[in-house]
């Protein structure tokens, strides 16, 4: 539960199974010698849910397919298979009807299996914050451009002068004020900061009901990450959309999220409350993450600390059999050292993950939940 | 319109007035450009009409270049040559960008395999050598002005068409236009308001150079008599007929070949200054 606790309303969002592969592409040399294509499994199985008002935190190091993760929602990436059951709110869902989509029970609509036409709708309900905010904003456009754009896709406000109201109004909830002196920049004329402030009201403007925020603030100084985490936390409160909140912070996670999923190599390896996976780790793999969180206090840096991992990320296009954390695994290899039953099981078989009580979720053979699940014991 | 540019546009004037190469090559091209406008106001003689009587005279007070074989004034010629040249050349070259430009972003835009099948044949066109391709076209449609810009824009199509197809591929994968997808733009609007305002720069850095080789290749294709066709005064169709008078009357050719050397060399020197202003990777 974040410090910034608030209600959470409905579910708005079930990720069920979702995998994303990108094809290696073969030279000419493989495709006559009949080679097998390639895959780099970037999101391999992932299930999760969201809440409405929820922030919902992807965590793992790079290359763990948080960012694919995210983008799939919105459709940037193509996905291999796989669900996404999402509640459009209920202009969308009347758009999606006229368009000829019938919701099924509870009004649920898979967004992975809409055509691009359909999908375009949803696309106001869905919207991304990006981690580079000298990226990720059109250098030809004044920043009332940039802030008009998706109100006229979506054919938000009526009149120029509606919409030029929304734009102001926009600018400060994310307090870019006065309003009136930022419209007619430039984005080079920004700082960093406000850069991702109006990367932010882009985001907002159209009133999403789930924002996929991928590492809003690892690109800035840190003097500001506070601030532009303040002005997600009050917007939350003031509009109710929910984030999936991308990171590989976990101070920042443990910081604003309710809810954290640890990723590594494509899938979910641990899901649960925040706070408790933060204080009480149960995958070795978010053990290892948490002991490598920077301590502030200087007396407890005593030489090199013990980090419980072994080696470093193999490459998502031959990931190892089983458990694919086993490798690195610092509970299997004292598991082969005294020859428990481990040895055998996790270089053999995926572990699920399965529910241990308490909301939280773990895939890890050492949990007698994960082995039940699989019907072992 | 000054009052309207943005401080973007501001700094990069600031930035071009300060480079050697644009602040001596753009003056000559901006000469060459106003001396062709202004050319029948101050040239004294029709530049076609010659009076036999006063045949290959050396410069004078009253001929400063001499005239020709056909007594024509070659100060009136060179002049007007000036106009011509600059015709074939803008006209040339803002045929091949259209062409280039929009055959360049389709390929990178749409990728995959249309990209590679779209490219196989600027790789074919791209494999002859530039004047080989401009006689090839010009040879195809014949002889005149529109002809030889047609032949001047084809033969610069295909490296507009590279260079735009590679700062499209480049720009597409930028962040704005994935945010710009996932508000939902039209792919229309992403490919002409988002990715090609920001793939110009080489297009126009490369538009300049070629304008000055254009120069070049027109004045080339009328020498060898492809091209412009005389009586018009084109300073390579003037050349091929100095040929004849090679010792006899070189005020025939001096003149025509300083004036094309010193406009290719203006507009080489621009696009050399626009290069080092605009390429993001050549720090000063």
């Amino acid at each position: 539960m974040s410090i910034y606790q608030i209600e959470l309303g409905e579910e708005i969002l079930r990720v069920e199974g979702l995998k994303v592969w990108f094809p290696v592409r073969k030279g000419l040399l493989d495709t006559i010698l009949g080679k097998p294509k390639l895959y780099v499994r970037a999101v391999d199985g992932v299930s999760f849910n969201m809440r409405e008002r929820e922030i919902f935190c992807l965590v793992g190091e790079s290359g763990c397919g948080k960012t694919t993760t995210g983008k799939s929602l919105l459709r940037l990436v193509p996905v291999t298979s796989g669900k996404a059951l999402f509640k459009p709110r209920k202009e969308t869902m009347e758009k999606l009807e006229r368009l000829g989509v019938t919701p099924s029970d509870g009004g649920w609509v898979d967004i992975f299996n809409l055509p691009e036409k359909k999908f375009k709708p949803v696309r106001r309900d869905i919207q991304m914050i990006y981690q580079d905010p000298y990226g990720s904003l059109n250098p030809r456009f004044k920043i009332k451009d940039i802030l008009e754009e998706p109100l006229l896709v979506h054919g938000i406000g009526g009149s120029k002068e509606e919409r030029m109201e929304l734009i102001m109004k926009t600018l400060e909830r994310v307090k870019l004020t006065p309003a009136s002196d930022f419209v007619d920049r430039y984005p080079h004329q920004l700082s960093g900061g406000q850069r991702q402030r109006v990367a932010i009201a882009r985001a907002i403007i159209s009133n999403p009901r789930l924002v996929v925020a991928d590492e809003p603030v690892s690109m800035l100084d840190v003097s500001i990450r506070a601030e532009i985490l303040e002005v997600l936390l009050n917007l939350r409160k003031e509009l109710g959309m929910s984030y999936l909140f991308i990171t590989h912070d976990l101070a920042i996670a443990r910081y604003i999220c309710d809810r954290i999923a640890v990723m590594y190599l494509g899938r979910i390896v641990e899901l649960g409350d925040a706070r408790e996976i933060i204080a009480e780790p149960l995958h070795p793999y978010t053990k290892a993450l948490i002991a490598a969180i920077p301590d502030p206090d200087p007396k407890n840096r005593i030489g090199y600390r013990y980090l419980p991992i072994k080696g470093e990320v193999p490459n998502a296009i031959n990931i190892p059999p089983g458990c694919r954390f086993h490798p690195r695994c610092v509970a299997y290899e004292e598991a082969v050292k005294k020859g428990t039953a481990l040895k055998d099981l996790c270089p053999r078989k995926e572990p699920p993950l399965a529910d241990v009580g308490n909301g939280r979720k773990v895939a890890c053979w050492l949990h007698e939940a994960v082995r039940k699940a699989a019907g072992l014991e | 319109m000054v009052l309207n540019m943005s401080p973007q546009t501001r700094l990069l004037l600031r930035k071009l007035w300060r480079n050697r190469s644009f602040k001596i090559g753009f003056p000559i091209v901006l000469a060459f450009i106003i001396l062709g406008l202004i050319a029948p106001l101050i040239t004294p003689y029709n530049p076609v009409k010659g009076n036999l009587s006063e045949a290959l005279q050396p410069p004078s007070s009253k001929h400063w270049f001499g005239t020709d074989q056909l007594g024509r004034d070659i100060f009136s010629r060179t002049i007007y040559g000036a106009r011509i040249s600059l015709i074939v050349a803008f006209a040339g070259i803002l045929l091949a960008v259209i062409a280039g430009v929009l055959y360049g972003a389709a390929s990178g835009y749409a990728g995959c395999n249309v990209d590679e099948a779209l490219m196989r044949i600027i790789d074919i066109l791209l494999a002859f050598p530039d004047i080989l391709l401009a006689i090839l076209v010009a040879a195809i449609v014949g002889p005149g002005l529109l002809n030889v810009i047609i032949a001047v824009g084809a033969y610069n199509f295909p490296q507009f068409a590279r260079i735009t197809r590679g700062a499209v591929l480049a720009v597409k994968e930028l962040e704005y236009v994935e945010a710009a997808e996932a508000i939902g733009e039209s792919s229309f609007s992403i490919l002409f308001r988002y990715i090609l305002p920001n793939s110009m720069y080489p297009v126009v850095v490369h538009g300049t150079l070629r304008t000055g080789a254009s120069i070049l290749t027109a004045a080339a294709l009328s020498f060898l008599g492809l091209g412009v066709q005389s009586p018009t005064p084109e300073w390579g169709a003037m050349i091929n007929e100095a040929m004849k008078y090679l010792d006899i009357a070189p005020q025939m050719w001096i003149f025509p070949g300083i004036f094309l050397t010193v406009t290719v060399l203006g507009f080489n020197l621009m696009g050399d200054g626009l290069n080092d202003v605009l390429n993001p990777k050549i720090k000063e």
